[in-house]
């Protein structure tokens, strides 16, 4: 008797050291997500995408009464990226322009990421694979491995002690790496100097593109817009009037996500002037595809698998009778 | 005189024939029925000498054959024509033969290409309105060696990290499979502009998109790519 529990005790703690192993990968995530939303780092990084390398520094600031961040190009044009909350200010001085907006991040989904583990579950599987060494630092080694062909995984290489993430790789299906990023150095610091948030650019002579008040009323948002056919797991988490730059009217932009990913649909009507986009594109590990339904041009954009973006765009489809009961979700 | 041909006859069989008589004889058996049949006989009985008799003997095998074929329709085909080709005629039309059968497989080739021209797509329109952009040849699929970040550290472990595959429940859509995927045009960055600065959907991209939005190349820099032939 006394052996064959003891047997049992040795197959039974199995399954559950498997749901251990995805616990403790996603408690690393959460943990990471934390760390890099409340320290203050900084560091310089190389950038990886369709077979060039490009650096970049990145500031980060957290001091009790807002964040603020900051990418900077090394390599090539001088663009930056500021953030000030969910103000996004892109300098981008070889075109001569600024482009200022609303950041809309579905944090009420990241936050299930660390909560709930079965929203992921049929679409990811959460793994710790090991231990690694990433700009003099001990990393843990996290996979985010996709269960079907529609979305992309990851890998994350999380700082030991502070969370922070060192290094991080987007995979296709395949294995394949499309893209990367991974610091060279970094430094966690008490305090950054005001100076290191600056923007090194005068955007005073640019074009400044940003939201106007078009955009800005979301009772204007036609919610009759909606995808037949969405991978598992993705959903329509979010619509927005979004004003294009160079554009009169502002676009509907229908934000589909499933937690990890997401995918921007452009919807715009035509005007005399347009030049429209028909067909499959691609910008590193970012897949385009553009169609037209109803005299509208409709660009659907994301860090997804070239199916995915495919799907969405020509399952688009207009129906004025679901925009009733769609008011009272999203 | 028949003796005499009978006996050159058997000479000739047995390779005792002077050449010079070679012709003569030959002329001889072709022309002279008797000269024929004493040309059979005397293989039958080498034969029968020899034991190379097939099982059954048929005297009149070869006039029954011609006859048979007399008997034939003629049939009014281009290979009917019998022509006495030289050996020149014959290299000329095997020539013409492998030149033809040269072009019938280039003709293949061709025809096999994919062609780049507008996708098979269901939407897809045909006005000039509509940007068409230069097709790739071959997507560069980025595919470098994760490069192994490892040190000589006895403290840490790094195992192999396993390629990450899907185990796909769905099987991708057939039309995504014949996708035509376009050279990156210009006018789409504003679209990746927004997608990658406003919806951010989970850190695990970490500065990534912001990263994508610094590497977004303007017109001037996709014309160069271009020029470099990347």
């Amino acid at each position: 008797m006394i052996r064959f529990a003891s047997l049992l005790a040795v197959f039974v703690p199995i399954s559950s050291w498997a749901i251990d192993a995805q616990l403790s990968a996603i408690d690393y995530i959460g943990k990471m997500g934390q760390a890099l939303q409340t320290l203050n780092y900084h560091g310089s990084l190389v950038y990886i995408n369709d077979g060039r390398v490009e650096s970049m520094q990145l500031i980060h600031k957290n001091d009790g009464e807002g964040e603020f961040e900051r990418l900077v190009h090394l390599s090539g044009e001088p663009r930056e990226v500021i953030r000030k909350n969910d103000v996004v200010t892109c300098y981008l001085p070889d075109s001569q322009s600024v482009l200022v907006g609303q950041r809309r991040f579905n944090n009420h989904l990241f936050a299930k990421l660390t909560t709930n583990l079965e929203q992921f579950a049929p679409n990811y599987g959460f793994l710790t694979v090991g231990k690694s060494r990433v700009a003099g630092k001990n990393a843990h080694i996290i996979e985010i491995n996709p269960k079907d062909p529609y979305r992309y995984g990851y890998r994350l290489w999380i700082e030991e002690t502070s969370n922070l993430l060192l290094k991080s790789e987007l995979v296709n299906a395949q294995g394949e790496v499309l893209e990367q990023m991974m610091f060279t150095q970094i430094e966690i610091v008490d305090h950054i100097p005001e100076a290191m948030l600056k923007p090194a650019i005068s955007g005073d002579s640019f074009t400044w593109h940003g939201d106007d008040e078009k955009s800005k009323n979301s009772l204007d948002i036609d919610r009759s817009w909606q995808v037949a056919n969405l991978p598992s797991g993705f959903v329509i988490s979010a619509r927005y009037k979004q004003q294009m730059p160079n554009s009169t009217q502002p676009a509907e932009h229908v934000v589909i996500s499933d937690g990890l990913a997401s995918v921007s649909v452009y919807i715009e009507p035509f005007n005399a002037e347009s030049q429209s986009f028909v067909g499959a594109s691609r910008m590193g590990a970012v897949n385009i595809f553009g169609s037209v339904h109803d005299d509208h041009q409709v660009t659907v954009v994301g860090e997804v698998p070239m199916p995915t973006v495919e799907m969405i765009a020509q399952s688009l489809h207009y129906s004025p009778d679901s925009s009733a009961e769609q008011k009272a979700g999203q | 005189m028949t003796k005499q041909i009978d006996e050159q006859i058997s000479a000739f069989m047995d390779g005792e024939l002077h050449e010079s008589e070679h012709t003569a004889i030959i002329q001889q058996i072709c022309r002279n029925d008797e000269s024929l049949s004493c040309w059979q006989n005397y293989h039958l009985i080498s034969d029968t000498l020899r034991n190379n008799l097939p099982p059954a003997i048929d005297n009149q095998f070869a006039q029954s054959i011609m006859k048979a074929l007399e008997n034939e329709p003629t049939v009014f085909a281009p290979a009917a024509i019998k022509h006495k080709s030289t050996v020149k005629q014959k290299i000329a039309g095997a020539a013409i033969a492998a030149s033809v059968a040269a072009v019938a497989v280039i003709g293949v080739q061709t025809m096999n290409q994919p062609k780049e021209a507008a996708p098979s797509l269901a939407e897809m329109p045909s006005t000039d309105q509509y940007v068409r952009m230069e097709p790739i040849a071959n997507t560069a699929s980025v595919n470098p060696t994760s490069p192994a970040y490892v040190t000589p550290n006895p403290n840490v472990v790094t195992p192999s990290v396993p390629a990450m595959k899907a185990s796909a429940s769905d099987s991708v859509p057939s039309n995504a499979r014949g996708t035509q995927i376009y050279q990156y045009h210009p006018q789409l960055n504003k679209y990746l502009l927004n997608h990658n600065q406003y919806t951010l959907s989970s850190r695990v991209q970490g500065v990534m998109p912001y990263a994508r939005i610094v590497v977004t190349p303007s017109e001037a820099q996709i014309q160069e790519i271009k020029e470099q032939g990347r």
